[in-house]
């Protein structure tokens, strides 16, 4: 019987056979829907026409049925909580949330000391090595080019850690302090 | 369920809920205020670090005993002696890792007109000509050019004509005692800042001429970063040759100096190592853009702060070469490069101490 509705289904589904009563059938029969939509997906992701996503489980009935189904455990009764607590209970749970409140703020102190701490200590770090070096001729009593036009420094090509621009510039600010120098004499 | 339960607690002690609160918010409070403090510690203790170790570190400390009126003395005669005399010196310069290079210089200073010639006696022969208050730079490699001043700071630097009366509430002067070089007897003066953030000199003056036949320049760690040491001293040159070389000299024209007033109001320097005064404000042009330029000294050493807009090649970067420490930073949309012939963490700290509006 189902073979036989299989059948139908598939060259129902090719446009090979137009019947109502096939069709009336079908949609009577639950399995032979999961068939229908099986068989449609089959075809798209032979065809290549789906998209991955598709392709997800529907498991949104089963988990239904199942939540349906499954015992919960023995809640905890509301009775209990409305009777009028205790002074001692009250001071308890005073306390309680008092040392809830002190170990969260604790924490966070420890957590905001401890960032304090490796910050410190990386930039304790990388004070010694991190210090790129720029490679002119000392002008000290060398005669510097204050003069603009000289190039005396240009055979020594800057390191790469610094833009020829970001290294014009210094070595203009440095032609400046030396000739500055120069001219406060008292 | 889980709903019900939760109202249930939130009745039960919304009795209290008031004073409770505020604990709460006394509480936090405190804390908040605890752990401000403590990282504040932490952050005052990590930006004096540098500074306290320089200290630290530096080898001599000072007591008023060692300010020492003789060393102040011999330091004004070593000064008229190096201005008023007549003296032709050949001495070597070395800077730290680096070979010595040599140098003659000739000086007439018995005279108003003071006139004076270094020549440079390896590899090109450059020259710097003072005559009439006007210094001239022959180079062989570049344009020549004149600038006014009134002396040749690549002979001596400028300790040598400090005013050494000027410098004792920031300077220590301890007499170091004797030594020998180019053949003659010295006294030796080591001249160090009180607060120990500055380079310091060793001046080794002449017992009879006291002119200053060697200049060390020492690190915080009192290593000698460069040193100028004179091997002949001569006082019997022909002067009058002299002054007809310098009299027939043809000089280079002056060095155009107009300086643009600084426009920028929006930073300023709140600390200062002790003594240091700003000399001068001006604006340099690069590349289309204004740099604004602060220039300070304390008649030793100096620096000069310059705030520009910054753009993208402006990089934090710290070199130093030789004396001269060089560091550049970036504020906000403002770079700052700081120049000066101090040491890296003393440039770091008045880097650190600019405020910005």
């Amino acid at each position: 019987m189902l073979k036989v509705q299989q059948e139908q289904l598939s060259s129902l589904m090719d446009g090979e056979q137009y019947d109502q009563d096939t069709i009336d059938s079908i949609l009577k029969d639950d399995e032979l829907k999961q068939y229908w939509r099986r068989y449609h997906v089959a075809r798209d992701i032979m065809q290549g026409r789906l998209d991955a996503d598709y392709l997800t489980f529907d498991i949104s009935d089963k988990v239904a049925q199942l939540i349906e189904l499954e015992d919960l455990p023995e809640q905890p009764t509301v009775v209990e909580q409305t009777t009028l607590p205790t002074l001692s209970k009250l001071i308890w749970l005073k306390t309680k949330d008092v040392l809830a409140k002190l170990s969260q703020v604790g924490l966070a102190a420890c957590v905001t000391l401890g960032v304090i701490g490796i910050v410190q200590y990386q930039s304790g770090a990388s004070k010694a090595n991190d210090i790129p070096v720029l490679n002119t001729v000392p002008i000290g009593v060398n005669l510097a080019p204050v003069g603009g036009v000289g190039n005396v420094n240009n055979y020594e090509q800057p390191l790469d850690t610094m833009s020829n621009q970001q290294y014009n510039k210094i070595r203009m600010l440095v032609q400046d302090y030396e000739l500055q120098r120069r001219l406060n004499v008292q | 369920m889980i709903q019900t339960h939760f109202f249930s607690d939130f009745n039960n002690t919304s009795r209290l809920s008031l004073r409770q609160y505020f604990n709460r918010v006394k509480i936090l409070g405190f804390f908040f205020f605890l752990s401000c403090f403590i990282s504040f510690l932490c952050y005052a203790d990590n930006s004096n670090l540098a500074f306290s170790e320089t200290i630290n570190s530096s080898v001599e400390t000072s007591s008023p005993l060692l300010i020492d009126r003789s060393a102040v003395k011999l330091l004004n005669k070593m000064k008229a002696s190096v201005l008023d005399n007549d003296y032709k010196l050949y001495f070597i310069v070395q800077d730290e890792d680096e070979y010595p290079n040599s140098y003659q210089y000739t000086y007439v200073g018995s005279k108003i007109n003071k006139k004076g010639a270094l020549l440079s006696l390896e590899g090109s022969a450059k020259e710097i000509i003072l005559n009439d208050n006007i210094v001239s730079y022959f180079l062989i490699d570049s344009a020549s050019f004149s600038i006014a001043a009134n002396r040749i700071i690549e002979v001596f630097p400028d300790v040598i004509y400090s005013d050494f009366d000027s410098l004792i509430p920031n300077y220590d002067f301890i007499n170091l005692g004797k030594g020998r070089v180019a053949n003659r007897s010295c006294q030796l003066i080591r001249i160090i800042s009180k607060d120990k953030d500055r380079y310091s000199y060793v001046i080794w003056i002449d017992d009879e001429n006291f002119l200053p036949l060697r200049i060390d320049l020492l690190d915080l760690n009192s290593k000698i970063i460069n040193q100028k040491k004179v091997l002949v001293v001569d006082f019997d040159f022909n002067k009058q040759k002299f002054e007809d070389y310098i009299a027939d000299r043809v000089y280079p024209i002056l060095y155009p100096i107009d300086k643009e007033d600084s426009d920028r109001k929006d930073w300023q320097v709140t600390w200062l190592p002790k003594g240091f005064k700003r000399i001068d404000t001006y604006n340099i042009n690069f590349q289309e853009s204004n740099i604004d330029t602060q220039h300070f000294t304390d008649g030793i050493f100096s620096f000069t702060i310059n705030v520009s807009k910054r753009t993208q090649y402006d990089k934090v970067n710290l070199s130093i070469q030789g004396d001269r420490s060089i560091y550049s930073y970036n504020q906000g949309n403002l770079n700052i490069i700081i120049i000066g012939n101090l040491p890296a963490e003393t440039i770091k700290q008045i880097a650190y101490h600019l405020k910005f509006k």
